[in-house]
């Protein structure tokens, strides 16, 4: 008859850690893909309308993004509810969109300004009124290319 | 009668593969937040405003208004968005070659042959500043949803297959000479509906 059980005094075994460098880089690469840097922080209401003949918005770094909408519930009592237009983290009006690109264009190389992409990410809700005033600023400093952010869907109306 | 059983250790190298196929996995699922968006170019600024002296013939030009109601007008008559798409199709179809269609001239393209083509169609878009951003987008959702189709329809007649699938001489023959996204956008205007 084999002998099943040794006669040993029990010791708690060793957690393996040969591992945790592997997690830990799991975590790391996880965080850096996801964060994106300088991410604004929406002040203002979207709902973005839906479209079905949409592009994917290439080389982010190239991307400027122009927020139009009515400020959130927490902006009323400071800045009311018509839509407002919304550059980094500052509500802003139209006459510093020319500002605002020429910063942006600053930090970019000369060779890479020219595709430069305005993206417009407007509440579905807003006047055209505000966004032929916004694309009027935008071709007075010669920012051309215009992305309007939409969701992607097929069922449009 | 205690008998204690020393517990074996794990064994813990495969453990590097698990966290790897974590990583990978959590590397595919995570989204950046991909935009997706109607990509346009706008028109050069214009110091002087000079007002357009090459008369085009009504016949080549598509109007589509959108009014402050929200209220779109193809032409000369009050239509709904469903019906825009298969409009403006009609309007740019190189085959639709009667007298109530846009000019058309032959043209000589390589691998390609004869085609006759749009000389000047143009669809031109005005809206109101009263219109809203959602009527706005799903207009020129249409436009381009209508001008894409037919891309691809020429591209299954002369090639076989859909542009997307095409050489890029194909593409730039097709999405530059024959069917161009003609699209002007007139300034707004601000009318008033009492």
């Amino acid at each position: 008859m084999a002998k099943f059980k040794k006669d040993v005094a029990s010791e708690t075994p060793e957690i393996a850690t040969t591992s945790l460098p592997d997690i830990i880089f799991m975590l790391i690469f996880f965080f850096m893909v996801t964060t994106s840097m300088r991410q604004a922080t929406v002040m203002v209401e979207q709902k973005l309308p839906m479209a079905s003949e949409v592009k994917k918005l290439e080389n982010k770094s190239l991307v400027s993004y122009i927020h139009i909408g009515s400020p959130i519930r927490q902006y009323h009592s400071t800045y009311g509810t018509a839509p407002r237009i919304q550059l980094n983290d500052k509500f802003q009006m139209v006459q510093d969109i020319a500002d605002f690109i020429a910063s942006e264009r600053s930090t970019k190389s000369e060779a890479d300004q020219s595709k430069m992409t305005t993206a417009l990410k407007t509440d579905e809700k807003v006047k055209m009124g505000i966004m032929s005033d916004v694309k009027m600023a935008l071709r007075r400093v010669g920012a051309l290319k215009i992305s309007y952010i939409t969701t992607k869907g097929d069922k449009v109306f | 009668m205690a008998n204690i059983k020393k517990t074996p250790g794990i064994n813990g190298s495969s453990m590097a593969d698990v966290s790897f196929i974590l990583l990978i996995f959590f590397l595919m699922v995570t989204t950046m937040g991909t935009d997706y968006g109607l990509i346009r170019q706008l028109p050069p600024m214009q110091e002087k405003p000079e007002e357009n002296p090459i008369d085009i013939n009504k016949k080549n030009i598509l109007v589509v208004n959108v009014n402050q109601r929200d209220e779109l007008m193809v032409g000369s008559d009050l239509t709904d968005i469903s019906r825009l798409r298969e409009k403006t199709k009609d309007f740019f179809n190189i085959n639709n070659k009667g007298v109530e269609y846009p000019d058309k001239k032959d043209t000589v393209f390589a691998n390609i042959g004869n085609v006759s083509i749009n000389k000047s169609a143009l669809v031109s878009l005005q809206n109101d500043r009263g219109t809203s951003y959602k009527a706005y987008i799903q207009v020129q959702n249409e436009l381009a949803g209508a001008v894409i189709e037919l891309r691809n329809e020429f591209c299954m007649q002369y090639f076989g297959r859909k542009i997307d699938d095409c050489t890029q001489d194909q593409q730039d023959i097709v999405s530059k000479k024959i069917y161009p996204m003609s699209i002007s956008e007139a300034e707004p205007k601000n009318v008033q509906i009492k």
